[in-house]
């Protein structure tokens, strides 16, 4: 079992994520349940040194405006359980995910720290840590020649985004050093995200699927993916079904949605496969 | 479990560029305080241009008055919440972190780290082919496997190897060594292993099992990867081999690699990758 050892950083993002060494010794990007019923994070909990430091009080972050059932609880572990599944995913089409990782927290360790205290202890979702990246917009201007070796990786994750239905949000980015390898992380937002529900993935499902935008930056990568597709083969249904079991039960997962999930890949890797062959 | 805190303390040579180095790593931990500072200034000197012998003054005097500072907990500024809030000139404290190791084994890690501080002895040992083979050895004797009889040689100037067995229990281990900064770095085991009659190959399957799980028990860090390629002909072989390490890697910390992912598998998780310093 992996626990979190060392506090890197905490990154004060919306997610109130935070980098950890872990048991393992490798840094993972942590993501933890948020204490559920708390209306919204307050400043100490963002991070704001800042504010705190000027005893200016930091507006209240609240969740409600993403959540549509209004509660914080819902909000992240909809997004642990959808960044888990597209990595597991991911990984098993050889897709360039960050390994994931399962930490578990413990009490007394996130209360020694005031940013921490507002997270749930328990299992939390846990991408190891990849250093040294950066958005495309901030690679140089002659990477162009180095990206041929990424045509495989940005293809594998075109077939990735239609599986887990990454939309508009997808986050991609680059090793800042040759050979600048092309890494996505956060799906925090994928499969419907906190929205999520199984009358939701159906209705995606009657749906045709479209490939993310972001693929539209890159002319060099074919799309559609066909010399890749061979890679679905590989998401046998076994091995999916027990993606979907790996999910921890504190995350609120039930069964119904979790059914709904592991049709959603199934039905759109068919699809896919059938389109491509 | 006790939690102890720690800081990075640095210096901003120029405030108008935000420039820094990192001068020493203190560590709180149930009301006592210890602080490090590196032992070579050669490598921040030359990136601050400022002399070594003044940074090794500023680090030297920083630490004594921290460690005075410490002595008097009753006062609430004497706390490195207070100080890493309050210092605001050239000499500024990291808002604390926090951490479950012990504060020496947190105190070596961070001076590894932030520092590359390893001393003189132990950087002048850690040099040389032989030091590798012998710690390599080390290593497998620690992850409690037995292999006597078996030869352990480097192949590549990155690669130690264990080959060895006999005819009906043919084994090969291969390990990527990387010497970095003086400390030796095993990125991952990769195994394979051939097979006589059938009859042996149950056998086998078991014995390189156990010897998995062995291994991931004393390094739970190191990618392991069963590369089950080479057994055609072998299907029902194959296919068991499989299962059995699908049962033992149920979760990430390990991993069952197609012979197509392979390549990709050592990209990601072997090369230059830390997992084991011995």
């Amino acid at each position: 079992m992996l626990t979190a050892v060392r506090l890197e950083e905490f990154y004060g993002t919306d997610s109130l994520a935070f980098r950890v060494k872990a048991s393992d010794h490798r840094r993972y990007v942590v993501k933890a349940r948020h204490v559920r019923g708390s209306g919204f994070i307050p400043p100490q909990a963002i991070g704001d040194a800042r504010a705190r430091l000027l005893g200016v009080k930091a507006p209240h972050r609240t969740r409600q405006s993403q959540d549509p059932d209004g509660m914080p609880g819902r909000y992240a572990d909809a997004s642990l359980t959808s960044d888990r599944i597209a990595l597991l995913v991911g990984t098993m089409i050889s897709a360039p995910v960050p390994r994931p990782g399962i930490i578990h927290l413990e009490r007394n360790w996130l209360n020694s720290h005031p940013d921490l205290r507002e997270l749930a202890d328990g299992p939390a979702h846990a991408s190891e840590f990849i250093p040294g990246l950066g958005s495309r917009d901030v690679i140089p201007s002659n990477w162009d020649v180095e990206l041929d070796q990424n045509v495989s990786r940005l293809s594998r994750l075109a077939l990735l985004y239609v599986l887990v239905r990454v939309d508009n949000d997808a986050q991609v980015f680059f090793e800042l050093r040759s050979p600048w390898r092309v890494f996505s992380v956060d799906h925090g937002f994928c499969l419907g995200g906190s929205a999520r529900t199984p009358e939701l993935l159906a209705q995606f499902m009657s749906g045709s699927y479209s490939w993310n935008q972001i693929f539209s930056f890159f002319p060099q990568v074919d799309l559609p993916p066909v010399k890749h597709v061979g890679c679905l083969n590989w998401l046998e249904s076994d091995k999916l079904a027990a993606v979907l079991k790996s999910i921890p039960p504190e995350w609120n997962c039930n069964e119904a949605e979790a059914d709904a999930i592991l049709n959603y890949v199934e039905t759109l890797k068919s699809r896919l496969m059938d389109d491509l062959k | 479990m006790t939690i102890c805190k720690y800081s990075v303390l640095r210096y901003i040579f120029n405030e108008v560029t935000d420039e820094f180095v990192n001068l020493g790593v203190v560590v709180e931990s149930e009301g006592k305080m210890e602080c490090r500072v590196p032992r070579k200034y050669h490598r921040i000197a030359a990136y601050s241009g400022i002399s070594a012998a003044e940074l090794k003054y500023i680090a030297f005097d920083l630490q004594a008055r921290l460690e005075g500072l410490f002595t008097d907990r009753d006062d609430p500024r004497n706390s490195l919440e207070f100080i890493a809030s309050n210092w605001r000139n050239a000499i500024r404290v990291t808002p604390p972190r926090i951490s479950s190791e012990t504060p020496g084994l947190l105190l070596d890690d961070l001076a590894g780290e932030f520092f590359g501080d390893i001393s003189d002895a132990e950087a002048t040992e850690r040099r040389g082919k032989r030091y590798a083979i012998e710690e390599a050895a080390k290593g497998f004797q620690r992850a409690a496997a037995s292999f006597s009889g078996l030869e352990l040689r480097l192949v590549r100037k990155s690669e130690a190897a264990v080959a060895g067995g006999s005819v009906d229990q043919p084994l090969f281990f291969k390990m990527d060594l990387a010497l970095k900064n003086g400390v030796l770095r095993l990125g991952g085991i990769g195994m394979s292993f051939e097979s006589g009659a059938p009859s042996e190959i149950e056998r086998e399957i078991h014995d390189i099992t156990l010897r998995i799980q062995k291994i991931h028990q004393v390094m739970p860090s190191l990618p392991i990867g069963v590369i089950a390629s080479g057994m055609e002909g072998l299907t029902g072989a194959k296919a068991k081999l499989m299962d059995r390490a699908d049962q033992l890697f149920t979760d990430e910390d390990a991993a069952l690699i197609q012979p197509q992912q392979a390549e990709e598998f050592a990209d990601a998780h072997l090369k230059g990758n830390f997992a084991f310093s011995i």
